[in-house]
């Protein structure tokens, strides 16, 4: 045999030996992916640790917060709504650590809420919410209402003492309202900008409410899935695009950045919807190869209009940061263990989890990334409080 | 190429990635995420950073196992073929 064809023979061996078999040295055990009841995985509780400590680093407003608020206002928000949640799960399986995690899930709260007093939901929006022109009077974002009345149910599931009673009745009757008025129930996020992933947080939020406090927004939340179903259905996946405008002109279409999370606050609100919008999205977007996971923010064949949700994307594979981060959430949701579990061998391979004294957090990622797997790996009694099955 | 040039090349990928991550410069990545890097380095420094300790932690962790056992796999083709007397030591 030449030389060459012989290193050709045997690089090929090498390659085709070790590629299938890289993922075993990243795969995460069972218990890392669903620990045992009462329990949180060991990673979720790094993560939980570091994501507590950088919280109270100068009241939420440390280096960690800011950086990230130089790239995108919303992520120091959102970050705020999947720690609280996250927080409110821990609670609810660990009863006993209930009262200290109390404490954050109002610190987070008091300050988001006070913070919106005082500087406006522009405090939490990008730039482009102070142009345009929005259609509903008031201006209000569902982005801001939502994540709020969800943080305020999730916080009163743990401990309904009557602390935030009237602000959450308060935002949820402002929801409900508004959604009453608007032609396709959609409310905006940004002005004429209607985002289903907003939207669909806001219903969850009110089926919690109702959860927690005997109230009815059935026909509320019907009315949105029969307009979602009738014109915000992409004609060629099925699954539901991401914007669109007031008076239901689509924007941009289906997105893993946006359907897998809306995917899990349906289950809340209509779970046969919420189970078919996952396995499109499963099918469309998620990929599985050589025991790793991740997800396309995009349909094959679709126009990629990238913006601050998706991030970049690699190419040729086509994983998307964003997209793959929510597939983790909808994989943890919907009890797709083995997609999960190659989800999160990405993780370990592409998201530089870094251990420091105070925890993990993922260096390629940013704090609400990380809030995001913190709830994927913890989620589950609060939904089931609310009546799902997850 | 020579068995031994696999496994340096696999050795000297290791040695990078290594080195890459004893000088701290794992947290520099968050630029993928459009976060700027700690200590208020520019982007642009960042993004050359970063994608250096991405390539050599991709390559660390999926190219030199493979190089390594290319390594072993090239060691034994050699080693057959000089019993067959095709190769000269």
């Amino acid at each position: 045999m030449r030389p060459l064809a012989r290193t050709a023979l045997a690089l090929a061996l090498g390659v085709g030996t070790w590629l299938p078999v890289a993922h075993f040295a990243l795969r995460p055990p069972p218990r890392g992916v669903r620990a045992a009841r009462g329990e949180i995985p060991p990673l979720a509780e790094a993560l939980l640790a570091h994501q507590r400590a950088s919280w109270r680093e100068r009241g939420g407003r440390g280096d960690e917060t800011e950086r990230m608020r130089a790239s995108c206002e919303e992520w120091d928000f959102m970050r705020r709504t999947f720690l609280v949640l996250s927080l409110a799960n821990v609670a609810l399986r660990q009863p006993r650590r209930a009262p200290e995690l109390l404490r954050d899930i109002d610190s987070l709260i008091d300050d988001t809420l006070a913070q919106e007093r005082a500087l406006g939901q522009e405090r939490f929006l990008m730039g482009y919410a102070r142009r345009g022109a929005w259609v509903q009077q008031p201006p209000r974002s569902v982005f801001i209402d939502g994540e709020v009345a969800l943080m305020l149910g999730a916080r009163r599931v743990v401990r309904d003492d009557g602390r935030y009673d009237r602000e959450h009745a308060a935002r949820v009757a402002l929801i409900t309202e508004r959604m009453a008025r608007s032609p396709t129930r959609g409310l905006e996020s940004y002005p004429d900008e209607c985002w289903t992933f907003c939207n669909t947080v806001a219903l969850a939020a009110l089926r919690l409410y109702d959860a927690r406090t005997g109230a009815d927004h059935r026909e509320t939340l019907a009315a949105w899935t029969r307009a979602a179903r009738a014109q915000l259905t992409d004609p060629r996946t099925g699954m539901l695009v991401s914007s669109f405008t007031v008076r239901g002109r689509v924007g941009d279409g289906p997105e893993g950045s946006s359907i897998f999370l809306a995917a899990h606050m349906l289950q809340l609100v209509d779970p046969p919807l919420a189970r078919a919008q996952y396995a499109l999205a499963r099918r469309a977007l998620g990929v599985s190869a050589l025991g790793f996971g991740w997800a396309r923010e995009w349909p094959s064949g679709a126009a990629a209009r990238a913006d601050v949700d998706s991030g970049p994307t690699v190419p040729v594979l086509g994983a998307n940061p964003g997209a793959s981060g929510l597939a983790l959430l909808g994989a943890a949701a919907f009890g797709d263990e083995a997609w999960l579990r190659e989800l999160l061998t990405s993780v370990r391979l592409a998201a530089f989890p870094q251990r420091s004294p105070r925890g993990v957090t993922l260096a390629a990622g940013n704090a609400v990334g990380d809030a995001v797997l913190l709830y994927a790996l913890t989620m589950g009694p609060l939904w089931r409080a609310a009546g799902a099955g997850a | 190429m020579r068995p031994r040039s696999l496994l340096a090349a696999a050795g000297a990928i290791v040695a990078l990635r290594g080195a890459l991550w004893a000088l701290g410069l794992d947290p520099w990545v968050s630029v993928i995420s459009g976060t700027p890097p700690p200590g208020g380095a520019s982007l642009k420094a960042a993004a050359l950073v970063a994608a250096a300790v991405v390539l050599s932690h991709l390559a660390a962790v999926l190219l030199a196992p493979a190089l390594a056992l290319g390594a072993a796999a090239l060691a034994l083709l050699e080693r057959r073929e000089r019993r067959r007397g095709a190769v000269s030591p």
